[in-house]
């Protein structure tokens, strides 16, 4: 308690002046992904963490939040911003149609058909040209921020990664993340309880996608360029999974805590050795699950407390 | 950590100070130096180089060129990165590149924001030039001049009515296709199949069967290197005999064509942007010059690149500043004579250059169109695949009878598709099995079991390049040490979390993926390594089905094992074990059974059994990359949820369904969508029958 209210007001302070203190665009650049993968790694964590639903998909619903802006832009007048609205909007149906298809497997199943999910709609944007510009991608003209500062995108990616994780916290302390936390742990006694297993995933599934669609919309508008490979591919689902495990499953600071390690480390080596970085973050999630099933923020309770279990659940 | 955040951004704290611009002119080079186009790169670095020379002998204002290069890896979202990195420094005059035109499209958006001058060498996306950028200039000619000279070639020349249309499906394949599409029509040809396929695929045959029964004149193949020598090589498989096999350039134009797909690249015509023995100012010198420096042959990539630094550091001589705007006011004005012919950039910015056309002669590049840049005559029609033999002098091209009607029947495709399937499927299924037998004794699902596949394909390179051991006879080597590691592998990371929540198991699984793939990246770049047997391409022909002779024999050998691995379950007292311990491990272990060893012994076997898949996919598919593996994972998975988690039997049943399904309905469908087949079929078997076709978890 009395660390929290320190360090979050320094932590506050320093986020809203870090623009200019890191006054290249290249540092701002990385600052606004490291807020960016806050945002979707806190997102996943909602439905993987709290309720325990490993998707390795949730790339396609950050594509179709990019896909949506491009599409308002290429075949509309509206802005693409408007995409942070609307992009949540379409990845509702489809998120609940997954849900309702892929909730019926537990496990590894569950994960392999999010899989499948997340390459099919990978492959609808790349064949669908007609609505996607397929391979060649659609250019967005930048509709509000012309000109090159990286401020106003650095802002607008802080609200967003700072509501999500808001987000993230209250739900942790209310009845919502309570039920996710008991499906997770156990889903047929939750059940038994008279807990709505069903819907509470689907309601989870619902918030986790709409953030992550709302956090392509912004990519959308930032980078000003989406085609499949860069908003779809199968190594951003694993990106966003990585990020949760390392940081800690399941709690509020693990999902932010991986993502700043993961994208600064992930800059530092790509002059050097962009596939160093890769294999020290599978090396490191070998280590963390057999070692350290709580990820970093687990590690850090543990510090702080006596007696760990060896048989610790990958949850905090 | 984080220290380590903050001193990375320090690094980046306040605006770059210029570096010493009195001696020195500062321009920035984005190329692939890392990644699947690094072959590309490469070429453009020897290019750029051999500018620099010539350039910084004579100075450009009385000051050196240095070149600040940045790696987009291959990748769009770095190449738009690296822009922002150097046009954010003042020093940086202009940039160059990058590659491809994924790439650089996105790339040439940013440059033109902040209003740097920007050179295209190679990217040919006709978007480039759509966009009313004032910064930006291409070099090269675009993909509707790729398309305009093809369809002139195929309809005055080669008399083709029927063109079929496969490409990759990137920016680069898409941009020639649509040429090709657009102009063929009002020239007189019909375009009867448009193709495009995912980059990098492993398997055209059911692409190519689709192609072959529309029974087309003429093919057009635009894809990069590693498809390229699939391509031509799986052609001859399924016997495909168009008069004329024509691409966009780009793979099928590198020499490393030549040298990877051998004798199926005879004939081969491509459109080219410049070939060693062009009849431009000082071409052919440049060429020797560029041989003796590099002691490798020149592409036009590196001419590519080497004009763009000429144009540059002649634009900034006449304007007489490195001011950005002025240097892009004489680029406009450019009007050279080169190598790469006369250079002169029309109103959006695009060099209006020639391109020309060449076909693969006795093992070179030798250009046969238009006219005047012709060193001789094309030799047409291609003869068909089996008229070809050793010792036949290429270069009179076929006589008309010899060339045979190539038209299929309804019959002869569906049974091509159905073999081709079928073939298929027997990999599939075994690297079904060993999936299968793993879950159903430990109940763990093994995300790594592609990377694992991957680990046998370079394991079978390595034996068969270094130690010329043939891939079929490497089963003996590779299938027992695949197993040795399978067992170490067990031992050391999966008995911990045999007894922890399966999500501990599938982020350890995916975790030792991760690792092993990108291990193989660090040791052996993302370059595709090739190996070809000297019985690659050999076919056997039945009727009007087209078979490989190495998939038959890859199939052939799967069912072997497949079998084998059945017997040894079923017959020895150790497969007996097995069976027990899967059944009830508590049982088994108060029956006296060592379930540690059973466990250790089970996933060995299956390690061992990804691994001999592995070995019999090179001999079929003559390459590997680090992520070659991926797809069979998920692929995997499709065949043990069809069969059954635990049967062996359902596995080959699974394989094989698998297989036919995906070549059906990538004949009959739509190419595309190949692998949404497997998905689809995954997810409604796990919905309707989670216990696979076959029922129960059984051997």
């Amino acid at each position: 308690m009395k660390r929290n209210t320190v360090y979050l007001p320094v932590l506050g302070v320093f986020l809203i002046a870090a623009p200019f203190i890191f006054q290249t665009r290249y540092s701002q650049h990385v600052l606004i992904l490291v807020l960016l993968y806050v945002a979707l790694g806190s997102a996943w964590n909602i439905l993987g963490g709290f309720a325990g639903q490993l998707s390795v998909g949730h790339a396609a619903f950050f594509g179709i939040g990019a896909y949506t802006a491009a599409v308002l832009a290429s075949k509309t007048s509206l802005s693409p911003w408007w995409a942070i609205i609307a992009g949540p909007l379409f990845v509702l149906p489809i998120a609940l149609a997954v849900g309702w298809i892929c909730f019926r497997l537990r496990g590894p199943y569950f994960t392999l058909s999010t899989i499948a999910i997340g390459e099919m709609v990978r492959l609808v944007a790349l064949n669908w040209s007609e609505l996607t510009g397929g391979a060649v991608g659609v250019v967005i003209r930048p509709s509000v921020f012309s000109g090159t500062s990286k401020i106003p995108y650095y802002y607008i990616v802080l609200v967003i990664a700072v509501l999500t994780v808001a987000l993230c916290q209250r739900i942790s302390r209310r009845k919502l993340g309570y039920y996710l936390m008991a499906i997770r742990e156990d889903q047929e006694t939750a059940e038994s309880i008279g807990i709505d297993t069903t819907k509470y995933k689907l309601v989870a599934l619902a918030i986790s996608a709409s953030l992550t669609a709302i956090g392509g919309a912004f990519y959308a508008n930032y980078f000003l360029f989406v085609d499949p490979t860069i908003v779809l591919p199968l190594a951003l689902s694993v990106e966003i999974v990585l990020m949760s495990i390392i940081g800690g499953l399941g709690t509020v600071a693990g999902p932010v805590l991986g993502a700043v390690l993961l994208k600064l480390s992930s800059e530092v080596f790509r002059n050097e050795f962009a596939q160093a970085n890769l294999l020290i973050y599978g090396a490191l999630l070998v280590v963390v699950i057999l070692f350290m099933p709580g990820g970093l923020m687990g590690g850090f309770r543990r510090l702080f407390k006596f007696g760990s279990r060896k048989a610790q659940r990958v949850s905090a | 950590m984080f220290a380590i955040a903050l001193s990375t951004l320090v690094g980046g704290c306040s605006p770059e100070r210029p570096r010493t611009s009195e001696d020195s002119i500062q321009v920035g080079v984005i190329t692939s130096l890392t990644g699947p186009e690094a072959r590309f790169g490469q070429a453009q670095k020897y290019g750029y180089e051999m500018a620099i020379d010539e350039i910084n002998a004579k100075r450009v204002l009385g000051k050196k060129i240095e070149l600040v290069y940045q790696d987009d890896t291959s990748k769009p979202e770095v190449a738009s990165l690296t822009v922002e990195k150097l046009a954010d420094r003042p020093d940086i005059v202009a940039l160059m590149g990058a590659y491809s035109s994924s790439a650089t499209f996105p790339a040439t958006a940013v440059a033109n924001r902040y209003q740097i001058p920007m050179l295209c060498p190679s990217a040919i996306t006709d978007e480039i030039t759509r966009q009313d950028y004032e910064w930006i200039f291409r070099v090269c000619a675009a993909a509707s001049d790729y398309g305009r000279m093809l369809i002139e070639f195929l309809s005055q020349v080669a008399n083709a009515r029927k063109l079929a249309v496969v490409y990759e499906n990137t920016q680069f394949g898409s941009s020639v296709a649509r040429a090709a599409m657009e102009q063929g029509p009002s020239a007189g040809i019909e375009i009867v199949a448009y193709e495009a396929y995912d980059q990098g695929g492993t398997d055209f045959t059911p692409l190519l069967t689709r192609v072959k029964s529309s029974e087309p004149d003429a093919v057009l193949f635009v894809s990069y290197l590693a498809d390229a020598t699939l391509l031509m090589r799986q052609s001859k498989e399924i016997d495909l005999n168009p008069k004329v096999f024509t691409a966009g350039g780009a793979g099928f134009s590198l020499p490393d064509f030549l040298k990877g797909a051998g004798e199926t690249a005879e004939y081969t015509i491509s459109v080219t942007q410049w070939t060693p023995d062009a009849k431009w100012t000082g071409s052919r010198e440049w060429a020797d010059k560029f041989r003796s420096r590099f002691s490798y042959e020149p592409s036009y990539h590196s001419v590519q690149a080497y004009m763009s630094l000429m144009i540059l550091a002649d634009a900034i001589e006449r304007a007489g500043s490195t001011e950005r705007t002025a240097v892009r006011d004489a680029i406009k004005t450019s009007k050279l004579d080169s190598i790469f012919g006369p250079i002169h950039f029309n109103e959006v910015g695009q060099n209006e250059h020639q391109v020309a056309i060449t076909q693969v002669l006795n093992g070179k590049f030798v250009t046969i169109w238009p006219t005047t840049a012709a060193i001789r005559t094309p030799a047409l029609p291609t003869p068909p695949w089996r008229a070809r033999g050793a010792g036949v002098e290429s270069g009179s091209g076929a006589t008309p009878e010899a060339h045979v009607a190539a038209s299929v029947s309804a019959t002869e495709k569906l049974l091509q598709t159905t073999a081709s399937g079928l073939l298929t499927g027997g990999i599939y299924a075994l690297i079904g099995i060993g999936l299968t037998i793993v879950f159903g004794v430990m109940r763990v699902v093994n995300f790594a079991h592609g990377a694992l596949v991957m680990v046998g394909m370079y394991a079978t390179y390595f034996l068969f390049t270094y130690l010329r051991i043939d891939p079929f006879l490497s089963l003996a080597v590779v299938m027992p040490g695949m197993f040795i590691a399978g067992v170490i592998l067990q031992k050391t990371l999966i008995a911990p979390v045999l007894r922890a929540p399966e999500l501990n198991q599938i982020l350890l699984t995916e975790g030792v993926s991760i690792v092993l793939i990108n291990t193989a990246l660090l040791l052996f770049t993302s370059n595709y390594l090739t190996m070809t047997t000297s019985y690659a391409g050999a076919t056997f022909h039945l009727g009007g089905v087209s078979l490989s002779k190495p998939q038959i024999a890859a199939f052939a050998i799967a069912v072997v094992i497949t079998g084998a691995v059945y017997l040894f379950l079923v017959r020895t007292s150790t497969g007996r074990q097995i069976r027990a311990a899967a059944q009830d491990a508590e049982a088994a272990h108060l029956l006296g059974i060592n379930i540690k060893r059973v466990q250790a012994l089970t996933f060995g076997l299956g390690v061992a059994a990804a691994g001999a898949a592995g070995s019999l996919l090179m001999p079929i598919y003559y390459r590997v990359e680090p992520t070659a593996g991926s797809p069979f994972t998920l692929k995997a998975f499709v065949v043990v949820v069809l069969g059954g988690m635990g049967s062996v039997t359902g596995a080959l049943v699974g394989g094989v369904v698998l297989g036919i399904a995906e070549s059906l309905g990538a004949v009959y469908v739509a190419t595309g969508y190949k692998d949404v087949i497997g998905f689809v079929i995954f997810l409604l078997v796990l919905t309707l029958k989670p216990s696979g076709l076959l029922g129960k978890s059984k051997v």
